[in-house]
């Protein structure tokens, strides 16, 4: 038989090559013209689709949703509008799912990740997928396929990771940062990114199928990755997904690897700090724990009794003794994310009994970013993340108020692993409160602008700036709150600030509490006009029969 | 509809006489380029069409190879 390869079609083709025939049926087509409004004005020729194909249809008698996504157009990254329709899409298959309607749902990741040029408004976007995927996957396995010529990085490296089932092929790879993201950031001795054996050897889906990240890898062609689809398919619904293991949820396992790897054996670099210490002193005002923290530690876990609420808060601080290097000032590493996982999940085990009050959880967020690094990518820092992520989403599912307030920094994967699925975010109104993507370095050399051009566009698109007031703007954040001193509060202002997150949590205690609420706020309706349209749409279509 | 990543064409029936075509490309200063390969397309096909090309930087055979199979697309 003739092999009909996979990588080398659009992601169009894709998804209708893997559905039955003649069942494909698009969703928001082309001729729908949702296109991003937001890449013109910085003169990037826009496409009809943004990048995505939402497509419908069948796999035998089951009905099933195929989002893919095109690496050829920007990188296959992420923005407004293509990221509403893969979150928009796969809230309305848990809607049905609640309803005992099951739709299969399967994503073609061929993605860069965010998209630069939307920057904040792509990181939200991308929190609302992982928040959909999770909640999906009780009722039927989300499977992700990363076999197309860009690969699986960023944000959507995290979204594969949260996926019940991974089919990679020897084209794909998958990876939290990029080759030459991780080289800008940590140099050509850590990672250079024109050595194209070590790319493969540490991202290719060969690799990470030896590693458990992904679990079945397929030659290049339809006819495999469709075959492995419907047999998991139908192993997926026979079992009910009960009893399934899934990856972000090994945490003794991860972290036995993890103890095992040889760190590099570099000194502590004690004074050179990115990080304004802010994350520790927040944590150590607001807990009466501290004396436990001294030094030593990374992440910060502690339980405290506020009036009627049990809070476990957490922070991730830095600390020049850890073991790898790249996490050593205040950076999510593999080390951060698998340790907020446990700690998140001890709580949600200790509560799961009836009748018991559950803790809150206080996210306290001064995280610079991700750890930059070639061990961190060898041991798979997406899946550590992703398993932060998991345990956020899980624990506000099982009805845990989650909170987070953000004093210093609140940077892309690392944000969105610690902070970013949160029931509600608040935010202290000060200057040195910063959310965006990425470095503007990183950004330049992306992007191929100047410096000088990447700072001129953050006065013309508010989602690529990166202050507090314009992430806020976006509805990222539900209340900013005045503090006398960031780095040094007053007794006054630190009790200001817990009355606050006391607040936010008796909030999340009472309403609605997974992240599209934020499509609703105040700020959200007047900014993020296509994260709504575009969902409204879809809507529309998506319940007219096949 | 055809989309090969970094070009999209966009071909609709164009009910009066006359077709429109709107080209957004991201390379400046190929007017001339582009009037060449839309007149071969014309002149190839009598059709009357509402054409969009959203384009990223392809190469003018591929733009026209894009149009004619967007116009055999339109015909199924």
């Amino acid at each position: 038989m003739k092999i009909d390869s996979f990588a080398e079609k659009t992601a169009r083709d894709r998804a209708r090559s893997l559905l039955d025939a003649d069942t494909f049926r698009e969703l928001l087509d082309p001729f729908v013209r949702l296109e991003s409004p937001h890449l013109p004005v910085q003169e990037i020729v826009p496409q009809s689709d943004d990048g995505v194909v939402i497509a419908r249809g069948k796999f035998g008698d089951k009905n099933a949703l195929v989002l893919s996504l095109e690496g050829g157009f920007q990188g296959g990254s992420v923005g407004e509008v293509n990221g509403a329709k893969i979150a928009g899409a796969l809230e309305l298959a848990l809607r049905d799912a609640r309803a005992g309607k099951l739709i299969f749902p399967v994503l073609i990741l061929d993605t860069g990740g965010i998209r630069l040029q939307e920057a904040n408004l792509g990181l939200l976007a991308i929190s609302e997928i992982h928040s959909a995927i999770v909640a999906l996957r009780e009722f039927v396995p989300v499977i992700g396929v990363i076999a197309g010529r860009v690969g699986c990085f960023g944000g959507m490296a995290i979204a594969a990771a949260l996926c019940t089932f991974l089919i990679g092929n020897e084209v794909g790879r998958l990876g939290l940062n990029g080759p030459e993201v991780i080289e800008q950031e940590a140099g050509t001795d850590e990672f250079d990114a024109h050595d194209r054996v070590l790319i493969w050897e540490t991202l290719g889906c060969r690799r990470r199928l030896a590693m458990g990240q992904v679990d079945l890898l397929v030659d290049d062609s339809v006819q495999a990755i469709k075959e492995a689809i419907v047999t998991r398919i139908n192993i997926g619904a026979a079992e009910k997904q009960r009893g399934i293991v899934l990856r972000t949820r090994e945490i003794a396992v991860q972290t036995q690897k993890i103890q095992d790897h040889a760190t590099p054996d570099l000194e502590p670099d004690a004074e050179k700090s990115f990080s304004s210490g802010r994350g520790r002193r927040w944590y150590n005002a607001l807990m009466e724990n501290a004396a436990e923290h001294a030094e030593g530690k990374s992440l910060l876990v502690g339980d405290a009794q506020w009036g009627t609420e049990t809070i476990r808060a957490i922070s991730v601080v830095p600390n020049p003794l850890a073991r790898f290097p790249r996490a050593r000032q205040g950076q999510m590493g593999v080390e951060e994310g698998w340790g907020i996982a446990r700690a998140i999940w001890e709580a949600i085990d200790s509560d799961n009994e009836p009748g018991k009050v559950k803790h809150a959880i206080v996210a306290i967020v001064d995280v610079p970013g991700q750890a930059f690094g070639l061990h961190e990518e060898q041991l798979g820092i997406h899946l550590a993340l992703a398993a932060a992520v998991d345990a956020y989403i899980t624990a506000r599912e099982f009805d845990h108020p989650v909170v987070a307030l953000i004093v210093g920094k609140a940077i892309s994967g690392a944000f969105l692993a610690h902070g970013l699925q949160a029931s509600e975010i608040l935010a202290l109104d000060d200057a040195g409160v910063e959310i965006h993507v990425m470095s503007e370095a990183s950004v330049s050399r992306v992007t191929r602008r100047s410096l000088r051009e990447v700072a001129a566009l953050a006065q013309i698109a508010p989602s690529t700036a990166r202050d507090v007031h314009s992430f806020a703007s976006l509805g990222g954040v539900s209340r900013l709150l005045k503090a006398d001193d960031a780095d040094e509060p007053s007794p006054q202002s630190v009790e200001e600030v817990r009355s606050e997150i006391l607040q936010a949590i008796r909030r999340a205690r009472a309403g609605a509490k997974s992240p599209p609420v934020r499509l609703d706020s105040p700020a959200a309706l007047a900014s993020r006009t296509m994260s709504r349209e575009v969902r409204r749409m879809l809507e529309s279509q998506w319940s007219m029969e096949l | 509809m055809v989309a090969s990543g970094n070009l999209e064409v966009l071909l609709e029936p164009e009910f009066s006489a006359v077709s429109k075509v709107r080209v957004r490309t991201s390379v400046d200063g190929y007017r001339e380029e582009w009037t060449a390969i839309l007149r071969t397309f014309f002149e190839r096909h009598d059709v009357a069409a509402a054409i969009e090309i959203n384009d990223g930087g392809a190469s003018p055979p591929i733009v026209l190879l894009r149009l004619e199979q967007a116009l055999e697309e339109s015909r199924k």
